[in-house]
């Protein structure tokens, strides 16, 4: 029994709209009958060659490596591991799947995909990777993240770590591997935001992964941010349960000097970040506020996809001066003739008070927002 | 010529509706024959064999979407002819491979089974077809329903070859996943 046959006529229909046709070819003389049998032998001929080409390309594909089932991991802990130990240089993707990949230095062929959470071990399943060009499998691997919604217009972050090898041979892969994703998303229509860094010496950061179960590349970016922060006693724990988005937006508004390549989604101008004064903040407030941000913002463009186009972000979210020089934050609908919602607060750079202010604030614009949702 | 306006033309002049029919379909009944069938001979005889169809069913039929409706007919007569030369001899085009791509969700089940479940089934797919982005359901589409091979259809959508693979493969794992969680035994 075939049920495809009987599905809904709209979807046929849909199928039907999109095509184009074309005419059926001509029926053919007696004697081209009598050529075309030799030409479809010609063509069993080149299919045979075409197969094999296929199954050796199959057969050549990378490996995917099962973490549980690998001697030489190294295996700290039964639900991840941070990298795998063999000394060669290889190519950490974090998202929130983290999944490294072995690059064979000879041919810039990719040789082995390796999960290092659930997430890539799930993600990885649903990949049939049948490529050992990095282009062709970075492309794969961005196709599967969308669709599983790991990268969306709000989420755009990929944290790219090269382990080991010298300067030349990190540039030359992150270079590889960043030229991958930035193709592929252009053909995808997304804007990706990249972060990228080199550890020589990544056992140094291997503490600290196998601590919070994630990446040596996580780990050295929670690091990296931390020490930019120059604080004491910050939680690693927190910044370990953050995703790659929400660090990248955090390694934004403390000025690491983390590489980027593309704007992370969601970030607030530089010029409210200093008014705020997220930088004199201690770091517990910093924190929560950045994260604050990367949550509503995620938000407000679920509610209204076209306030993720930048110009009506800056419309509709600035901030003012009054005449004693207090700062507000200021939300306004432009297209409406409705008076501009407006939440004040003083002092807005002083340590621990503004987040609670600020957090106000945003409650109090989603209030404003609902207000024009039909629903 | 719109088709409601074909349909009404059967009602009172059936050999232009039939002519009109012809020049508006024939191209795409022939491509859906093509791919399940291989050879051009057995496409024309499965495209005169729809129009016959279609020319002894309206009327009393009026159906609502012309190309829905020729394209399932087409597409029932080229499976019914692959089966009898099938009992002949080993082959298929690209149909053969097509279902058994599909085989461990929707044909894997035995005959009785699958008459029980069937509209249950029908339905989960339509909600997993709807539930696709215009790109991925296309992608579906064209291959189980059109038959196309997968070559063509990642050409038709500019995608390589293994990513085409790939994101079948996805919504194959998506659909048996759709229909287990519609607590359809497989």
């Amino acid at each position: 029994m075939d049920l495809l046959n009987e599905v809904d006529d709209k979807f046929i229909q849909e199928l039907y709209e999109e095509t184009e046709f074309s005419r059926p070819a001509k029926k053919t003389s007696r004697a081209s009958i009598v050529w075309t049998r030799w030409a479809a032998i010609a063509a069993a001929f080149a299919l045979i060659i075409i197969s094999s080409v296929v199954l050796m390309k199959y057969k050549s594909a990378p490996t995917v490596i099962v973490p549980d089932s690998s001697q030489h991991l190294n295996e700290s802990m039964d639900s991840s591991v941070v990298y795998t130990d063999d000394g060669s240089p290889a190519v950490i993707l974090d998202i929130n799947p983290s999944i490294e990949i072995k690059i064979n230095e000879e041919n810039d062929q990719v040789s082995q995909l390796v999960p290092l959470n659930k997430d890539a071990e799930e993600l990885l399943t649903n990949v049939l990777m049948t490529t050992t060009k990095v282009n062709d499998c970075v492309d794969l691997l961005l196709t599967e993240l969308s669709a599983d919604s790991y990268i969306t217009p709000t989420s755009n972050s990929i944290l790219v770590t090269v382990v080991n090898g010298d300067e030349q041979q990190a540039k030359h892969l992150s270079d590889l591997m960043v030229n991958g994703l930035q193709e592929s998303a252009r053909k995808g229509h997304m804007s990706l935001s990249i972060l990228t860094q080199h550890l020589p010496d990544p056992v140094q950061y291997g503490d600290l992964a196998v601590q919070n179960e994630i990446s040596v590349g996580k780990a050295a970016l929670i690091s990296s941010i931390a020490d930019n922060l120059n604080a004491t006693e910050y939680d690693y724990t927190r910044l370990a349960d953050m995703n790659i988005q929400a660090l990248n937006q955090v390694a934004d508004y403390v000025n690491t000097s983390i590489s980027r390549i593309g704007n992370v989604a969601g970030d607030i101008n530089k010029e409210q970040l200093d008014l705020i004064g997220i930088a004199s903040m201690d770091l517990q407030n910093a924190l929560q506020l950045a994260q604050d941000i990367s949550e509503t913002y995620a938000q407000l463009v679920n509610a209204n996809p076209s306030a993720n186009d930048p110009v009506n972000y800056n419309r509709w979210i600035t901030m003012e001066q009054n005449a004693d020089s207090e700062w507000s934050l200021v939300i306004r609908d432009p297209n409406s003739s409705q008076a501009p919602v407006v939440f004040g607060f003083s002092g807005g750079s002083s340590s621990g008070r503004a987040p609670n202010i600020f957090e106000h604030a945003w409650k109090g614009f989603f209030d404003f927002w609902n207000a024009f949702l039909p629903f | 010529m719109e088709d409601q306006f074909i349909v009404e033309l059967f009602f009172s002049e059936p050999d232009s509706a039939l002519e009109e029919l012809r020049s508006k379909y024939e191209n795409y009944c022939h491509t859906i024959a093509f791919n399940i069938l291989g050879n051009n001979e057995d496409c024309d005889e499965c495209v005169n064999d729809m129009l016959l169809r279609v020319w002894n069913s309206i009327p009393p039929n009026r159906p609502e979407n012309l190309a829905a409706y020729v394209g399932k007919i087409t597409r029932n007569l080229a499976l019914d002819m692959l089966r009898k030369t099938n009992a002949e001899r080993r082959g298929g085009g690209e149909s053969q491979i097509a279902f058994e791509e599909l085989g461990d969700i929707l044909h894997g089940k035995n005959e009785l089974a699958q008459m029980e479940d069937s509209k249950e089934i029908q339905e989960a797919l339509n909600r997993f077809l709807g539930a696709l982005s215009k790109t991925e359901r296309g992608v579906f589409m064209r291959r189980y329903w059109m038959m196309e091979p997968v070559a063509v259809i990642a050409s038709t959508y500019g995608m390589s070859l293994s990513k085409a693979s790939s994101m079948l493969h996805r919504l194959r794992q998506r659909l048996k996943k759709q229909l287990e969680k519609d607590g359809i035994n497989l």
